[in-house]
């Protein structure tokens, strides 16, 4: 059902845009490339559809369904229907890795700049997305045993730590940079072509299948380690593999679209309204809805004040937000 | 057969817990009493697991604890904490069902199912399938997590004996259940042949099901037998620094005792410090 | 999960293959490109300018946010956004021949998948020097094959140079200068050396009051006094933010210096004083002219 609608409104999407264009021209263009037809269209044409719209789609799908993903499975994880995975630390690690790369490409990083090029900021917010996290891993684990309370504390703290050098680094940069680093925490998918795309579904789908393996386990996760451990769930590996792959997922999709605020948080707890807690189908029908809503959002972004373009994480907080408090509200009645 | 021999805990530095033991065999309902601090729950955990003695060892079948492998351990040995908190709502027949975790990918979900059913008949749950557990009263949902206990160790046919491990389960429950728990323990013990130690407060129901009544004070083991032989005035003061009486009432297969209230202090900061 | 890309891919291509089938192309639909650019799209404020100022202002269908000048003629056109957060597939729809942007602005993704999408861009080099309108309006000029507007440009210009030399050959002091680039009272930084806003300043016959940085950094309340800035430059803008004189007076430390004490502040247009426009000689005269016009006490209420 969700696949279905999900389909149908990638399908639609890709016929919306500021570039109005008859269905039959995208059918056409979908035709030249995935059936080899000769259309003899013009090359803008068939850039615009193909290279610039469906990478677009499809890197909103994977985004949103990463992220709605594992938030789910970090939301099981930390028994916490508010964990987000921006609070083990993997957002404000993408960010401050991220505005170090915005800032030194130029000058220290230099070398590693010029041989990245363009994807300085996007390999530089993976890296410290996952830098950040087995940091936070590793303070809240000792002798075998990982707390999910101190991961928790670790995580804020880490985050108000990158929050702190991202502010110093934001106070030295100057007026171009500045614009790239407000750009950045915004969001935007807009910059979607087919290598990162490459890039990016290894990276959010093999985590992804592994985390929904792993749906037993969180289930019994939710009773709490102990009842968890109990029942024969090897705690401590499930631990591991959540946190890595969240972080792989969440590290991936943020490098490439920037800070996309609430879709890890609010689509996991749409998904339990209608589906029940149970992660086999939470993990599945979060990433499906999440996918779906990221691709309107997205078109939304692109066509709502075309020419000019709406930073995703604005729409994702501005939907998202209000959502959620309508959830708060609701759930304080049914006490 | 369980065998839990010398057990001894320290937490701080300091024995909690010291050359306690208990022996549980298949069809067996083992009560575990003593005051609060008594070192009971201590006790359960090192058996089941979650506390590796710092002393003595735990055996389950003539297998040392640590070497069972999670999911096998799970089959043979249940565990029901005293409360179970669920952070988001979830069906009853749901979180049963979860306790098939051990055996999955081994059975058809239509059998996993059926055996969720089964026991939540068994605690007297039938009907409450589709309700939010998290919606149900404190003894019901207790009920609900011994029904996910009880599918966790349920087997067609049993090939290894069986445990359980309760914490407390008849604490939110009122009299009646309270009676028609321990009946359904007792049926659990005597027809499945489960091996059941669990944690009793309420003395005449120790009295009236157990097999043998274990009795720890101050992180030691005072007394261990059958009811009547541990249950007896001397055994209550000792283990509990209350005066009793054990009563025969007329017509009835257990004695009963009687607290007398009169002897009952102020409370008491009692040194319980093991050398 | 692992099914849902094979399902979604199988739909999404059944789908697609369906209305392919259904219409054959129109080629007529699908005008030629000729050699002659006729749709511009302007991604920068001074560039906007300079192809008005070769009169080539009607061939513009897009412009971005920071093209404010002139205004009468903008308000109709399409505004893009900011160049970092452009919308490539709107800029599409404008169907531009030639895309014209700053040099300074070519890491932008979506100006290379533009590139990529086989539309011309046009990269104008800069730098902060009364030249670069000039070397601008050149390679523009080159590009699209004007003569005559580019030589009447440059008439006007050397005649704005002149009054700039004029102006700065009356001026008797050369005053400290301080530029503050506010955006309310949270956001105020100050330009060190190496910025537009230093080179502006020595063009006009002033000296930039910070020597001891490049670039913009946070302004400080010592840094400001140790400074001792005699005037205070902002945009009209920034300026605004702040709430007027009396608001940026309230700044600690603004007050105390030279400037905040007598009251000397000027506030001009963004665009205008930094953008290094054609109108940049003119800026240039015109503060120079302020700052020689400044008044000798100015008293706060």
């Amino acid at each position: 059902m969700l696949t279905l609608l999900l389909a149908i409104s990638a399908l639609c999407a890709l016929l919306i845009g500021a570039y109005s264009l008859p269905v039959q021209q995208v059918g056409l263009v979908m035709g030249e490339q995935l059936l080899g037809l000769e259309a003899g269209l013009p090359q803008t044409l068939s850039y615009l559809v193909w290279d610039i719209r469906l990478p677009r789609i499809l890197l909103s799908v994977f985004v949103g369904g990463g992220l709605a993903i594992a938030g789910a499975a970090v939301q099981g994880l930390f028994r916490n229907p508010l964990a987000d995975p921006a609070l083990i630390g993997v957002t404000s690690g993408a960010m401050v890795f991220a505005v170090a790369g915005i800032l030194f490409s130029a000058s220290v990083l230099g070398v590693i700049g010029s041989w990245l090029g363009y994807a300085t900021v996007t390999v530089m917010a993976f890296t410290g997305s996952l830098l950040t996290t087995f940091l936070v891993y590793w303070l809240a684990s000792s002798k075998g045993y990982t707390s999910v309370v101190t991961m928790l504390l670790a995580g804020v703290a880490i985050t108000a730590l990158g929050g702190a050098l991202t502010g110093l680094m934001t106070y030295f940069s100057d007026e171009d940079e500045l614009r790239d680093i407000t750009f950045w925490t915004l969001g935007s998918l807009g910059g979607a072509n087919w290598q990162m795309l490459a890039l990016l579904v290894p990276l959010v789908l093999l985590p992804a299948i592994i985390l929904w393996r792993q749906s037993s386990q969180l289930d019994l996760l939710l009773l709490g380690e102990r009842e968890a451990a109990y029942t024969g769930v090897n705690t401590q590996r499930t631990k591991w593999i959540v946190i890595g792959c969240a972080a792989l997922i969440v590290g991936a999709c943020v490098a490439v679209s920037g800070v996309i605020a609430f879709v890890a948080l609010v689509v996991p707890h749409l998904v339990r309204l209608i589906q029940g807690p149970r992660h086999h189908s939470l993990l599945l029908g979060s990433a499906l809805l999440g996918g779906l809503l990221m691709v309107w959002a997205d078109t939304a972004a692109r066509t709502l004040i075309a020419p000019a373009e709406l930073p995703i994480g604005i729409l994702t907080a501005l939907l998202g937000a209000p959502f959620f408090i309508w959830l708060l509200l609701k759930t304080k009645r049914s006490l | 057969m369980i065998e839990a021999n010398h057990i001894g805990v320290r937490k701080s530095g300091r024995w909690i817990l010291r050359k306690a033991g208990v022996q549980v065999r298949a069809g067996e309902l083992i009560a575990l009493i003593g005051a609060n601090g008594a070192g009971k729950s201590t006790l359960l955990k090192a058996v089941a697991g979650e506390i590796t003695p710092d002393e003595g060892a735990v055996a389950i079948n003539g297998r040392a604890l640590a070497a069972w492998p999670g999911t096998d351990l799970a089959q043979v040995r249940g565990v029901l904490s005293q409360s179970v908190e669920l952070p988001f709502s979830m069906p009853v027949l749901d979180l049963v069902e979860m306790g098939r975790y051990p055996y999955q990918g081994q059975e058809a979900a239509a059998h996993t199912k059926a055996i969720a059913r089964n026991c939540l008949q068994q605690v007297g749950l039938q009907g409450y399938e589709e309700r939010d557990v998290r919606t149900l009263s404190g003894g019901e949902q207790q009920r609900a997590q011994l029904a996910r206990v009880l599918a966790q160790v349920h087997r067609d046919q049993p090939s290894q004996e069986r445990f359980l491990l309760l914490d407390e389960p008849t604490a939110s429950q009122d009299i009646a259940q309270k009676q028609q728990l321990l009946s359904l323990l007792r049926k659990l013990a005597d027809e499945a042949g489960l091996g059941i130690l669990t944690i009793l407060h309420d003395l005449n129901l120790a009295m009236q099901y157990a097999d043998r009544v274990v009795l720890l004070r101050g992180g030691h083991l005072l007394k261990s037998g059958p009811p009547e032989t541990v249950l007896t005035p001397e055994g209550i003061a000792q283990g509990f620094g209350v005066k009793a009486r054990v009563v025969h009432p007329p017509g009835e297969a257990h004695p009963h005792i009687l607290t007398c209230p009169t002897a009952v202090g102020l409370f008491q900061n009692e040194e319980t410090a093991i050398p | 999960m692992n099914r849902f890309p094979i399902h979604f891919l199988g739909v999404l291509a059944l789908g697609l293959s369906l209305i392919a089938c259904q219409n054959t192309p129109s080629a007529a639909e699908q005008a030629t490109q000729e050699a002659a650019y006729e749709r511009l799209v302007s991604l920068s404020g001074s560039v906007t300018e300079l192809l008005y100022e070769l009169e080539q202002g009607d061939k513009i269908v897009g412009v971005d946010v920071t093209s404010t000048y002139p205004v009468e003629q903008l308000t109709e056109l399409p505004k893009l956004g900011h160049v970092r957060q452009l919308n490539v597939e709107a800029l599409l729809s404008l169907q531009p021949d030639l895309v014209l942007a700053e040099r300074t602005d070519e890491a932008s993704a979506a100006l290379q998948q533009l590139e990529a999408a086989g539309v011309e861009v046009l990269w104008l080099d800069g730098s902060f020097t009364l030249d670069k309108p000039l070397a601008q309006a050149e390679q523009i000029s080159e590009k699209l094959g004007l003569n005559e507007e580019l030589e009447s440009l440059r008439k006007t210009y050397k005649a704005d140079k002149a009054k700039l030399q004029q102006a700065r050959q009356a001026m008797e002091e050369t005053p400290k200068v301080l530029f503050i680039y506010a955006r309310g009272k949270g956001s105020l930084m100050v330009a060190g050396k190496n910025t537009a806003a230093s080179a502006m300043i020595e063009l006009a016959g002033g000296q930039n009051a910070v020597q001891s940085f490049e670039g913009f950094r946070a302004l400080s309340a010592e840094g400001l006094i140790e400074a001792q800035p005699e005037v205070l430059l902002l945009f009209d803008s920034g300026l605004q933010s702040l709430g007027g004189v009396e608001g940026l007076l309230q700044i600690p430390g603004l007050a105390q210096t030279p400037a905040g004490q007598q009251g000397h502040i000027i506030g001009m247009d963004g665009l205008y004083l930094l953008g290094f426009t054609p109108r940049a000689a003119r800026a240039a005269a015109d503060l120079s002219g302020r700052l020689q016009a400044l008044p000798d006490a100015y008293t706060l209420n």
